[in-house]
């Protein structure tokens, strides 16, 4: 199986928006845009308004109470942060599910922006008076270079995309058995996937796939011609359990980041640094804010997914 | 298969150079991208107007669009590392460089890395990046002669590195705590430190279980009272 392929295929089903939601929301922002004939600074505003409305009715209805805006900026951060934990990480992190969605989103957006400017169909409707015509040669050279920059940026977010998925792939496939063990104990359907989250749907599809060409070939090549004793793959009668399991006890760099922003304000004790604490064996150790570890992995996991640190 | 074995458990150098070039630098920009009049009123490029935006000659989807928009010339703005050199190869903008790059607040630095051998100074956690780019593709920008500078870094860095080297002595199967060492730095030790430590942890599982206290007598003998800002287990 080549991987391109693999990787292709996956890009091509996670661009198309699965969910329902997600697609209401593309199409009111659409609606809204048209309607609205306003300045440029107002209307990149409503934009973002209305962007971070929908996601915040639509993909994040837990949310309700509290007014969570959502800029491509932060979700971009926090894309950095999940590829920097997802490849330091010695086993499969969550799949943030409505990141993702909203990256591509975006990523999609901008290829339809970056088409639209290339094509120069902005230049057409100016050029009748002169000081207009001046503006539109400058305005010209400019676009060169803002294209310039919003291809390159384009490509930095691809390739962050790109780098996530083929180290998410990797662990899928060195992790196969083990995987597979831990959804089927979850006895989740396929549409349940999203639920555990740990795998997108995507993902699990070619976790079933390859895992079954993968046990297939083994079975073909070594073990029918062993004694039916002999023929487990998941064997852990013996000493050694045979299944590759995550090494959850490894040593990470960390950064413990404390809390972000928003809660550090509503905190009074913004001087005092805020410590976390972990046991280790027998002994207590205090994580403190802005300070750097070395660690094993499964004392910091629980911070981990709380977002308090982040592994270097 | 999907990801080469180079990649996997570390970064490559160039990798920690993209995230680096994702933080902010304050520039001088050469040109005006603020538009005097409000460019267009409700323009669209779609004939059927399904995907009509208001025209905005930069969009970005990574950081603020407001900063590139509103550029003036002379005036200075922040914009992420990457678009700052990519200005700055245009000689579109001058980069400001960080108040740290000075020949004599590099040498703060190293008195303080000379006179604490147990710690490292606070140099920003990108430094050695962000001063390589500067090296390679800003060197007018910087306000001091540039082999003074680059031989202050290379100094720094071999101090800095020395004191690595040393830690790795009092690595043990707990933990360790390195302040301000930048993220290049921690990537390069990355593959020694984290696999000692795993060594020693497994050495330490086999000898608590059966072994008896050998190896814990000796692990608190190795490095007697060692803290180097690296507070080792009691």
């Amino acid at each position: 199986m080549d991987i391109d392929d693999i990787l292709a295929d996956l890009d091509d089903t996670t661009n198309i928006p699965t969910s329902s939601s997600f697609n209401t929301s593309v199409f009111s922002i659409n609606n809204n845009n048209n309607d609205s004939s306003i300045t440029e600074e107002n209307s990149i505003l409503t934009e973002d308004d209305t962007l971070i409305g929908h996601h915040n009715n639509n993909t994040h209805k837990t949310d309700n109470n509290t007014t969570i805006t959502f800029h491509p900026e932060k979700d971009y951060q926090e894309l950095i942060t999940t590829w920097r934990n997802e490849r330091m990480a010695p086993e499969i992190l969550h799949y943030p599910d409505n990141l993702i969605k909203r990256i591509l989103y975006y990523v999609e957006q901008q290829i339809e922006y970056i088409e639209y400017l290339s094509l120069g169909f902005d230049n057409d409707s100016t050029s009748t008076d002169n000081n207009a015509n001046r503006n539109v040669n400058t305005m010209y050279k400019d676009k060169k270079l803002s294209l310039l920059c919003m291809e390159a940026e384009l490509e930095r977010v691809k390739f962050v995309i790109r780098s996530y998925i083929r180290c998410r792939l990797s662990k899928i496939d060195r992790f196969a058995i083990y995987l597979h063990q831990l959804i089927n104990l979850d006895d989740i359907g396929n549409d349940e996937l999203s639920k555990s989250g740990l795998v997108s749907r995507t993902e699990y599809m070619y976790l079933v796939k390859h895992s079954e060409l993968l046990l297939n070939h083994l079975h073909n090549t070594v073990l029918k011609h062993m004694h039916e004793n002999l023929q487990a793959i998941d064997d852990n009668n013996g000493s050694i359990d045979m299944v590759t399991k995550p090494q959850l006890d490894n040593f990470v760099f960390i950064f413990v980041r404390g809390r972000n922003q928003n809660t550090n304000d509503n905190n009074n004790k913004k001087d005092k640094k805020e410590t976390y604490v972990v046991h280790i064996d027998d002994e207590e150790i205090d994580l403190v804010t802005g300070g750097i570890y070395i660690i094993r992995y499964n004392v910091i996991k629980k911070y981990l997914e709380e977002g308090l640190v982040v592994l270097l | 298969m999907s990801f080469p074995e180079s990649l996997q458990n570390t970064f490559l150098p160039q990798e920690i150079q993209f995230i680096v070039e994702n933080e902010p630098i304050k520039i001088l920009p050469r040109i005006t991208t603020r538009q005097r009049k409000q460019y267009r009123q409700g323009s669209n490029y779609d004939p059927d107007s399904k995907n009509s935006h208001p025209i905005k000659p930069w969009r970005l989807i990574t950081t603020n669009d407001y900063n590139v928009n509103n550029m003036i010339a002379m005036k200075s703005t922040e914009l992420p590392l990457w678009m700052a050199v990519l200005l700055k190869e245009q000689k579109k903008c001058n980069i400001i460089a960080p108040n740290w790059i000075t020949v004599s607040n590099l040498d703060k630095y190293i008195d303080f890395e000379l006179k604490n051998p147990m710690k490292f100074s606070s140099l920003p956690w990108n430094w050695l990046v962000i001063a390589c780019i500067l090296f390679t593709k800003a060197p007018d920008d910087l306000t001091d002669p540039i082999h003074l500078l680059k031989s202050r870094c290379q100094d720094l860095r071999e101090i800095r590195l020395a004191k690595v080297q040393n830690g790795l002595a009092i690595l043990n199967e707990s933990h360790l705590q390195l302040d301000n060492l930048s993220l290049m730095e921690i990537n390069e030790i990355r593959p020694y430190a984290t696999k000692i430590s795993d060594m020693f942890k497994n050495l330490h599982k086999n000898t608590a279980a059966g072994l008896g206290e050998d190896y814990d007598m000796h692990m608190d003998t190795s490095e007697p009272g060692a803290s180097f800002n690296m507070t080792q287990n009691p």
